[in-house]
């Protein structure tokens, strides 16, 4: 009894003295827990180093949390345990958390570094005129493959993946979402189709790319990937630019039946405390040499045309990651398609998964 | 010997390089007889018990079981059955189960194995007791469970581990007749353990005294209360006043700076001895007619008799049992008969102590 | 009269643990459970789960629990029994207690790289001719690994029994005629059944509701109950179909621990 006494005092001990250094090392920077900013991104989605910079300039003590999907997010958000300052939405996450009135109105005048944003990319539907978001980066859901262990199989087109030969070579992402807007896509409907016929239909197709599916996957399908367990894989064009970044005969492709195109914006939701650091950091996030950096490090397509010109060339030329006006006009955006319509999605999902065994 | 059930021929057991917990030990048992394994906790009696159930096996000598080598034979192989000294009665099966669990081993049929329970546990007086749990048994009825379930297999042999031990002194009087009674009605031959010597008088037909790993002697009750072989006996079994001497001649004997007469012989003239006088065989007396004189240091009252320590000139203690009281730091005498006087040689074995003994006796026994 | 009270003192904690932690949740679940997704009070879920879908997920999730649970046990048990006989029986114990310290998702990774096409697994395969092996992503993955995770939680309790159990128990069943195998069978099995049982209580009830292993090992070719909750919650947002499924999966536990219950026995 007396020892686990002892074994409590030292640890509380150890703990205060922890805490204390860090406190002093936190003042001897300036910092100071009356000047904040709670950051809510998703994992590995940012130069950490900027984040430094951006506490150096600004004295303000950025705290930054992650996420692994949009809802979970959102789940945090409506809850209020913490107070996030920014967080990092996904397009139809916005325009719901929009309408459910979680997100502060941004002030233009506070953000001069707006201007630096491709025109492409602003006033669009889930947020017109941009009065809660600020785009933050963009990108596609398209093909990567692995060339060599294709034996010549070209791929351009989503129907590509239903070739037989492709047993057992394809990793999907785990969203519903994705998945199914693929079996849409592939049929020529729309991925927002809500048209329980052409659900059901798309869903069915998908059983029948069952034998050519190895596993559906989350994070790990870069490791997958880039590791050659299978050929082919369902990704965003982020995880595809940096798993082709680590391993050279890898390919990206975004099928000519059109795919999503997908936005993550930066937006100030309700429950911030610190409205004037968050300006702040938006601002400084969008600055054309900052930007510039930070996509080299996450390596998705930047918004910030500004940027580009601090950018190595090939990464900007690159048409896979930056595709031409006419190509992404043919793309289509997810729309917060409600409640009931996600849930079946969802479930045609479930079913897919389930019909695996 | 034709009526031997068990032999050991030189037995040792030794664990890696300790000493050996039994050292070269050869004895044999007889059928149908009630035998005692006798010594202080440590001595190796129960290692002579698990060797014979076949729990663990010699490191050298020979084991004979009905004149055939046993040391490999496994233990549930063997025609002997134990009562352990926490009963080890199994928890998960009520009475009737744990009695009837040899015979099921067996695979006995069903009728049979009711039958013999049932006759099991009416020799241990524990009818209409086979529904009940282990747990709602008293001490003592746990004990005759675990006896009925070596008897009920018929073994040729019981081994008994300070069954006892757990019981308080009233009950363990009673199981001690019921053992002994039992061991009577069925005719086979029990070998019991304890440290208790107590005991081993009152059950035995014969006791085999043990100490370090070795049997220092072994004999009927009487034989080794009234003959001890040496120091360790003598003190180990009952009360004893034990002085160091000579043996100027047979028959005579010097201690305390006096000599004294007995019935002792067969030793060297002047061989230095250890001699014995029981508490029982003092007498008090007078001063004047002691042929001790001590003085009383202390006395306590045992019920039956008084007990009285007290020392000589030469500070040895003298204990004396006595009926009649003395007063404590008074001088008394102590009176005995020579047959009370038993000298002990050091360092003899109990082969020579049993041929010194035929010599001078003239093989009739020690004349008493 | 004082003492009284302050042993009704003592409860406070201990009623306040169970009403905010145990009690208060469960209750909310029960209440989120109909309401059905657009918020209206329903029985919506409750049918949703007895449809074909959710049925056999939940055949499948009793399916996978109850292999993982049988083979956890023969690995467990022997080895249980061995670490009783060795001479540092608690040092070993320990060492296969260890890796349950290790963060569960780091040992799952750990795994996708063994069993991956060019693993440590496979070059073994390789090596011995046997050639490589789709391992990953496949039931065997799923079992081994989830088998691997629970191992210890299974031994911690039959490690117990046994080491409770009466050795001398042994010498008298062996004396009484029994072979080891009838000395397993008729007294040291029925005697740890106790730790056997709470060791598949322990096993089973989370392997019912696997979520993180059924992505990560088997690419989602198993779903279990678990992985449909998580979906509900984090990605459709259909808390009540997920308290559904979560009030459907505490009725299972209670019922197992009901069906495994323990009746005490002593001497």
């Amino acid at each position: 009894m007396r020892k686990l006494l002892n074994v409590f005092l030292l640890v509380s001990l150890a703990s205060a003295i922890l805490l204390l250094t860090i406190s002093r090392m936190n003042a001897a920077q300036g910092l100071t827990s009356g000047n904040t900013l709670t950051i809510f991104n998703w994992g590995d989605y940012i130069d950490a180093t900027l984040v430094k910079q951006f506490e150096d300039e600004t004295g303000v003590k950025v705290i930054y949390e992650t996420f692994d999907s949009n809802e979970a997010m959102m789940t945090k958000i409506e809850q209020g345990g913490t107070t996030y300052d920014i967080a990092v939405p996904s397009e139809y996450m916005i325009d719901k958390m929009r309408q459910e009135n979680l997100l502060i109105t941004l002030d233009h005048s506070k953000l001069p570094n707006l201007k630096n944003i491709d025109e492409r990319f602003m006033d669009l539907p889930f947020d017109p005129d941009n009065k809660f978001s600020v785009p933050y980066f963009w990108g596609t859901v398209g093909i990567v493959y692995n060339s060599t262990m294709l034996d010549g199989i070209e791929i351009d087109s989503w129907n590509d993946l239903w070739n037989p030969k492709l047993k057992n070579e394809i990793f999907l992402i785990d969203g519903a979402r994705e998945v199914i807007g693929m079996g849409l896509n592939s049929l020529g409907y729309s991925l927002n189709d809500i048209n329980k016929e052409h659900l059901r239909e798309a869903k069915e197709k998908l059983d029948s790319l069952t034998p050519n599916v190895k596993a559906i996957v989350g994070d790990e399908a870069r490791t997958l990937l880039e590791n050659r367990e299978a050929a082919i894989g369902l990704v965003w064009s982020g995880v595809a630019s940096e798993i082709m970044y680590e391993n050279e005969e890898l390919e990206y492709v975004v099928p000519k039946e059109g795919s999503n195109l997908w936005f993550d914006n930066m937006v100030i939701p309700k429950t911030a405390k610190n409205v004037e650091a968050a300006h702040q950091f938006i601002n400084f996030i969008l600055d054309a040499k900052i930007a510039a950096q930070n996509t080299e490090y996450v390596s998705y397509s930047t918004p910030n045309k500004e940027a580009l010109k601090h950018m190595p060339e090939e990464m900007v030329n690159d048409q896979r990651f930056y595709p031409p006006a006419e190509l992404t006009e043919k793309l289509e955006v997810y729309e917060n398609l409600g409640k009931k319509n996600l849930a079946y999605y969802n479930e045609l999902f479930l079913e897919f998964k389930m019909h695996r065994k | 010997m034709a009526n031997a059930i068990i032999e050991f021929k030189s037995v040792t057991k030794q664990y890696d390089n300790d000493p050996p917990v039994l050292d070269d030990v050869s004895f044999e048992i007889e059928r149908g007889k009630f035998y005692t394994l006798l010594g202080p906790s440590g001595c190796g009696k129960t290692t002579i018990l698990r060797l014979i159930a076949g729990f663990t096996e010699a490191s050298d000598g020979e084991i004979y079981f009905n004149n055939k080598i046993t040391n490999h034979v496994p233990a549930n192989k063997r025609q002997v059955n134990t009562v352990f000294q926490d009963y080890a009665l199994f928890p998960h099966l009520n009475v009737f189960e744990n009695v009837a669990f040899g015979l099921r081993i067996k695979k006995m049929k069903n009728a049979e194995i009711e039958q013999k329970v049932k006759e099991a546990l009416s020799f241990v007086n524990l009818e209409g007791y086979e529904n009940r749990e282990i747990r709602e048994m008293s001490g003592g009825q746990r004990q005759r469970v675990a006896i009925a379930r070596a008897i009920v297999n018929e073994p040729e042999v019981i081994l008994l581990d300070e069954p006892l031990s757990a019981l308080d002194l009233k009950l363990r009087t009673e199981m001690q007749y019921e053992l002994r009674e039992l061991q009577r009605r069925l005719g086979i031959t029990f070998i019991f353990v304890t440290h208790d010597q107590e005991e081993a008088l009152a059950m035995s037909d014969e006791i085999f005294v043990i100490n370090k790993g070795k049997i220092q002697q072994s004999g009927t009750p009487t034989d080794i209360y009234d003959e001890p072989i040496n120091r360790f006996v003598a003190d180990f079994i009952g009360e004893s006043n034990i002085v160091t001497g000579k043996m100027v001649q047979d028959q005579l004997v010097e201690m305390v700076g006096k000599r004294f007469e007995c019935v002792d012989g067969g030793f060297q003239s002047n061989e230095p001895v250890e001699i014995v006088i029981r508490p029982e065989d003092l007498e008090i007396t007078t001063v004047e007619r002691g042929k001790l004189q001590v003085k009383v240091d202390s006395q306590l009252f045992r019920g039956v008799h008084y007990e009285i320590s007290s020392y000589d000139q030469d500070g040895n203690e003298w204990l004396v049992h006595s009926t009649k009281k003395a007063v404590v730091g008074e001088e008394i005498g102590l009176y005995f008969d020579p047959e009370a006087i038993h000298v002990m040689r050091f360092n003899e074995t109990e082969e020579e102590f049993d041929k010194r003994l035929e010599a001078y006796t003239d093989g009739s026994g020690h004349g008493k | 009269m004082e003492n009284k009270v302050t042993r009704q003192l003592y409860m406070v904690p201990y009623v306040l643990w169970i009403v905010l932690f145990v009690i208060a949740p469960i209750l909310l679940v029960l209440y989120y459970s109909f309401f059905n997704i657009e918020g209206q009070l329903s029985l919506d879920n409750y049918q949703k789960f007895f449809t074909p879908v959710y049925l056999k997920m939940t055949l499948s999730s009793f399916w996978y629990a109850f292999l993982i649970t049988a083979i956890t046990l023969l690995v467990a048990y022997p080895t249980a029994y061995l670490l009783t006989k060795t001479k540092h029986k608690h040092l070993w114990l320990l060492l296969i207690i260890v890796p349950s310290w290790i963060n569960l998702l780091l040992k799952a990774y750990a795994f996708l790289g063994i069993f991956g096409t060019f693993g440590a697994a496979n070059q073994f395969l390789e090596l011995i001719g046997i050639g490589t092996q789709q391992i990953l992503f496949t039931d065997f993955s799923f079992i081994f690994v989830s088998v691997y995770i629970f191992i210890p939680f299974m031994i911690l309790p039959i490690f117990n029994s046994l080491n409770q159990l009466n050795p001398t128990l042994l010498d008298a069943a062996n004396d009484l005629g029994a072979s080891k195998w009838m000395t397993f069978k008729r007294v040291i099995f029925p005697l740890t059944i106790d730790g056997v049982k709470s060791g598949c209580q322990v096993v089973f009830i989370p392997a019912l509701s696997l979520f993180m292993l059924t992505r990560l090992i088997a690419g989602n070719r198993v779903i279990t109950l678990g992985t449909a909750i998580e979906q509900h919650f984090l990605v459709t947002q259909d808390w009540g179909m997920g308290s559904t499924i979560a009030v459907f999966l505490i009725i299972f536990m209670f019922l197992i621990m009901f069906l495994t219950g323990t009746k005490k026995r002593g001497v």
